[in-house]
């Protein structure tokens, strides 16, 4: 009785903390970590701020999901470096996640209003036509990016390289 | 030494009576520790005086007798003997556990540690964990974040409003990591910085067409601009004092692009009338 005691408690005590672990919020990062994590993405940054110039100058849908693309490209270089030449899974998944928030949030949205104010066939209308489809090549194109073994392997990345497969189908549409 | 440590060591010594030369010298100087080692000295003498009554000479054997003797306490503390005839299997074993319940409550808390920590840092295919490496980057995510706002902002109100907050964001960046990156990394945020502010923010602030707002707005709307710059200005000026003389440069161009901003502001919103 009194092992079946403890042994419960244990049990009810490995759950809870299970659980409260799952729900607090991720540690904010050590000046060590900001540092690190600065360095590996200056590059990165120096390009996604240059781009918002770029943006900020873009006057209409056609010009902004141009943009976009192009920032979409910039993540995926960086994404395909960090599957080669990294082998850092949960890079590859982040980058993987924020290029999908380009392309869903920014590129979706400038297709769909483009899709209104160009009329069909207009030269416009073709442009934007042809963004779509190289936004959803660029898609496919990034899967095959990511080297066999470890980092394909792993359950973080498949999770989000399926979230840009569903992206990839949905432009296609 | 001083004077509590030497008290201290008086009252410590299996023979108070008898301070060591080391401890003498303080003594001798001390009033106030003469004094003590007197009144210890004394308490020592007294105690020895205190009348003890002796033990009579058949003590110890009547002790031993008493502890062994049947019934006694102390037998009952000895396990008896184990016999393999006596009671069932089932039996046997509940009382192993209870004898040992400590011990087996220890191995499985062990027990399920190991397989808490197995299950944390190993994948389903033996590789480490995600949460066992790198974090995310939250400065590249609010970055994203910035070019996906401006993307949608799709009129220069809008726009102004999303730089304004991408410059805030970069301005605390480069406040939190003064401390941490080099002058080169600061530099490369101070012309970011730079950047969003003379070639984004003032650049729609002067696309903006008093037609796009009514005056009130477009005042209300370069006022908070120009608050929100004013407030960086003054932000990392505070933290020029706090900084490496090498870290300083990159900060003070952030305090002059965005007093600087902040005097243009004010003066395109005269110029266009509010």
């Amino acid at each position: 009785l009194i092992v079946a005691r403890v042994l419960l408690l244990l049990v009810t005590f490995a759950a809870l903390a299970t659980w409260a672990g799952a729900q607090a919020p991720p540690a904010p990062l050590t000046a060590a970590e900001q540092a690190k994590l600065f360095k590996l993405d200056r590059a990165l940054l120096d390009n996604l701020i240059n781009q918002s110039i770029d943006l900020a100058d873009a006057d209409n849908p056609l010009k902004r999901a141009e943009e976009c693309r192009k920032t979409s490209l910039t993540l995926g270089n960086y994404l395909e470096r960090a599957a080669k030449d990294e082998q850092d899974p949960d890079r590859v998944a982040e980058l993987a996640d924020l290029l999908g928030k380009v392309v869903r949030e920014g590129l979706t949205h400038n297709l769909e209003l483009g899709k209104q104010l160009f009329p069909p066939g207009s030269p416009d209308a073709a442009r934007l036509n042809a963004v779509r489809e190289h936004a959803a090549t660029d898609l496919d194109a990034l899967k095959n990016t990511i080297p066999e073994g470890k980092i394909a392997d792993n359950a973080k990345v498949k999770a989000a390289l399926a979230r840009l497969a569903e992206l990839k189908a949905a432009l296609a549409k | 030494m001083n004077c509590q440590t030497v008290q201290h060591k008086i009252l410590s010594l299996a023979d108070p009576r008898h301070v060591p030369e080391a401890l003498l010298t303080h003594v001798a100087e001390c009033p106030g520790c003469r004094a003590w080692a007197e009144q210890v000295a004394r308490l020592e003498g007294l105690l020895e005086q205190l009348p003890v009554p002796p033990a009579p000479n058949d003590k110890k054997s009547q002790l031993i007798d008493e502890l062994t003797r049947e019934g006694a306490t102390a037998t009952l503390l000895v396990a008896p003997p184990r016999s393999r005839s006596t009671g069932s299997g089932a039996t046997t074993l509940r009382m192993f556990f209870q004898r040992n319940a400590t011990l087996i409550g220890g191995l499985a808390a062990a027990l399920l540690l190991a397989l808490g920590a197995w299950w944390s840092f190993s994948g389903k295919n033996g590789q480490p964990n995600i949460t066992a490496s790198t974090p995310n980057h939250p400065f590249l995510e609010e970055m994203v974040e910035f070019n996906v706002a401006l993307a949608k902002a799709d009129t220069p109100a809008k726009k102004l409003q999303v730089i304004g907050m991408g410059a805030t964001n970069i301005s605390s960046q480069a406040r939190s990591l003064s401390r941490v990156v080099g002058p080169e990394d600061l530099q490369a945020i101070a012309r970011w910085f730079d950047s969003v502010v003379k070639a984004e923010l003032l650049r729609q602030a002067e696309k903006l067409s008093p037609q796009a707002m009514t005056p009130k707005e477009l005042k209300d709307e370069f006022g908070a601009l120009a608050a929100k710059l004013g407030t960086t200005a003054t932000e990392t000026e505070k933290m020029l004092n706090e900084v490496s003389p090498e870290a300083k440069p990159a900060l003070q161009r952030i305090v002059d692009t965005a007093r600087d901003g902040q005097k243009k502001l004010a003066d395109l919103a005269r110029a266009k009338g509010v």
